[in-house]
């Protein structure tokens, strides 16, 4: 599958794990910065790490004063979004292929996004009868928070169809997922039949996907929980592994496999919830970023996890970067760009795994 | 210091996988699981791995039933090979076969697992593969290696239990002749120091070869269980197998070699006997 499998007598070399995270790790900082500096007001490199030395005290900062309120209050907290929710839709989309024993598979899979999505329109076309209840100050949290639960619900519901006689079945949980996401577009195409024409506008902007919702307001909440599920993932990395070799299999190697199954579930559901509930639906992170480490590095999860949250972060920002820059003032929804990159890259992917099948 | 199944019975709906199974495995000795299609010999495998909890009966692996063990330390004193050589992923021989040292993680020294994983790997005879990706083996390689994973997995005493136990379904399914013997050769001298093999096996000349006891199964039940001479009549695997055998004594080890693939009591319909009759005339 990887570009080493083409010759199948080689000799395979990894990369060390260490300096290739260094160097992701380097390179998600450089396009975090870039992300700050670059835009339709353009502040220099050395103006934007002033101005963060001068909001330490470190230094006095070189950046005018509309430089750094487009810094601090608009572009650094879009930029740690980006970084976040790149983290998380890659991680938990090289969780769910390791758990899914698939490199196809995506935390869509399970009904997150779909059910998320559904709470999202249902929000944005039916809750002008309910939203008037809640204070002002609620308002601006109720599609958030039904996004959230609505992708949690769909993954539980999912679930319970997998289970039987407290185990999890992989392959039911995947077919329960394919039934779950064409039960939620059949409810996202009815209210969008509904919907009046304000409505059809903001909800499809929302499945298209955006960053411009991050505000200092909403980062404190949305930032932990997306992160700290996503960091959880890291622990489950040896476990998965051996999930390589088949569930059974895993078993004997001493892995608590209904344990991994909840917890990794549990975990891609948090992390993917919190971050499509803030964001919209942002395809094709999960499935490439993970595919790419593969392809470099080899399929190790001790890599591909960690290394897949610090690729997407890195990937995502740039995207976010290209969606503001590309028809400036305006922005394209980010959702278009990933997939315009993406959609191509996966089907070179189907190509090669066709042509690698045929040999 | 022992692996036991005691009335051990697995049913699924209506159908009986193993009725009434009593057996003991031992260190030191290699252990046969014999039978035709079907005869529960891997349903016998996965209870005694603790895969899956009897219906009736109980297993008790040092005087606990598996499902007692955590599952860490269940791993480093029993190994299990299963059929399945898929691996999802493109991860090399080495990679493979290094996952056996994850149960030992914090207990063993690093140059150690290196020295166990090398080990391993020539022990069945995989060593020039280990920089290859698993999925670009054959099938016969591909099941040498999931060996040498089984093998690194127990190939030194913990203070888990006092002894250790291999269990192997089917190890030979794909070998070539020179790499049957080979395996079954190594996993003697495995059970040298202290372990306990569990073999699933279909050639019954290699179980006369390389077996210390063999446990007969049919249609899930315990047919006969003893010492490998004994054990291994050629009326009663007739019997079972419904093939007409001789035995053949080659060196002191009974060689088996089919007469006819149908015995007049068991397989054939009346009809087709009939056929066969008229066209030996």
């Amino acid at each position: 599958m990887t570009a080493v499998a083409l010759n199948a007598g080689s000799a395979v070399r990894r990369p060390a794990t260490a300096p290739v995270l260094l160097a992701l790790a380097v390179l998600a900082v450089v396009i975090g910065l870039a992300g700050l500096a670059l835009g339709p007001l353009r502040t220099g490199i050395l103006e934007t790490l002033s101005a963060f030395a001068g909001r330490i005290g470190l230094a006095v900062s070189t950046a005018s004063q509309q430089q750094e309120a487009v810094l601090f209050a608009i572009r650094l907290p879009r930029v740690l979004l980006s970084l976040a929710v790149g983290a998380a839709l890659a991680a938990a989309g090289a969780a769910m292929q390791g758990l899914f024993r698939n490199p196809l598979a995506d935390p869509g899979l399970v009904g997150v996004s779909a059910g998320a999505a559904l709470a999202a329109v249902a929000t944005i076309v039916l809750g002008d009868k309910v939203l008037h209840l809640l204070s002002a100050a609620a308002r601006p949290w109720a599609l958030p928070v039904a996004a959230f639960a609505g992708g949690l619900i769909a993954t539980a519901v999912v679930r319970c169809f997998g289970l039987r006689d407290g185990r999890a079945s992989v392959a039911t949980i995947l077919l329960a997922g394919v039934a779950i996401n064409a039960l939620c577009s059949a409810g996202i195409g009815f209210l969008t039949f509904i919907a009046d024409e304000q409505q059809l506008r903001s909800l499809v902007f929302w499945t298209m996907g955006s960053l411009g919702a991050a505000t200092w307001k909403s980062l404190p909440l949305a930032l932990p929980l997306i992160v700290i599920p996503t960091i959880m993932l890291m622990r489950d990395t040896r476990a998965l592994d051996a999930f390589a070799l088949g569930e059974r299999e895993a078993g004997h190697l001493g892995v608590d496999v209904e344990r991994l199954k909840r917890r990794v579930l549990v975990l891609v559901a948090l992390a993917t919830s919190a971050a499509v509930s803030i964001c919209g639906i942002i395809g094709f992170v999960g499935l490439v970023v993970p595919h790419l480490l593969r392809i470099a590095c080899g399929p190790g999860h001790r890599l591909v996890l960690p290394g897949a949250a610090l690729l997407g972060a890195a990937l995502l920002t740039a995207a976010d970067l290209a969606a503001r820059l590309i028809v400036a003032p305006a922005e394209m929804p980010i959702g278009v760009v990933t997939a315009l990159v993406g959609g191509p890259f996966f089907l070179w992917l189907l190509a090669r795994r066709l042509r690698l099948a045929d040999t | 210091m022992t692996l036991a199944a005691q009335s051990v019975s697995v049913r699924i709906g209506s159908a009986t996988l193993l009725d009434d199974v009593s057996l003991v495995a031992q260190p030191g000795e290699v252990l046969g699981l014999l039978g035709p299609n079907g005869a529960g010999k891997s349903t016998l495998l996965s209870v005694l791995a603790g895969d899956r909890k009897p219906d009736s009966g109980t297993i008790r692996l040092h005087g606990r039933s598996p499902g007692a063990w955590p599952t860490e330390a269940l791993a480093r004193v029993r190994a299990v090979m299963t059929q399945s050589a898929s691996v999802a992923f493109d991860f090399t021989v080495h990679e493979v076969v290094a996952l056996a040292r994850m149960p030992h993680a914090g207990r063993t020294r690093a140059v150690d697992d290196r020295h166990i994983i090398a080990s391993a790997l020539d022990l069945a005879d995989v060593t020039h593969l280990a920089v290859r990706l698993y999925p670009s083996l054959s099938g016969g390689e591909r099941q040498r290696v999931q060996a040498a994973r089984a093998l690194a997995q127990v190939w030194t005493a913990t203070d888990d239990a006092p002894c250790r136990f291999l269990m192997l379904d089917e190890p030979t399914a794909s070998l070539d002749l020179r790499h049957q013997h080979a395996l079954l050769e190594a996993v003697r001298r495995f059970v040298g120091s202290g372990v306990g093999a569990i073999v699933v096996l279909h050639d019954i000349n290699l179980a006369a070869a390389y077996c210390d006891r063999i446990a007969l199964l049919d249609r899930g039940r315990l047919v006969a269980c003893g010492p490998t001479r004994q054990t291994l009549a050629a009326d009663r695997l007739a019997d079972i197998y419904g093939v007409s055998l001789a035995a053949i004594d080659d060196a002191g080890t009974p060689h088996f070699i089919v007469r006819s693939a149908s015995q007049p009591d068991r397989a054939a319909p009346a009809a087709l006997m009939g056929v066969r009759a008229q066209a030996s005339h």
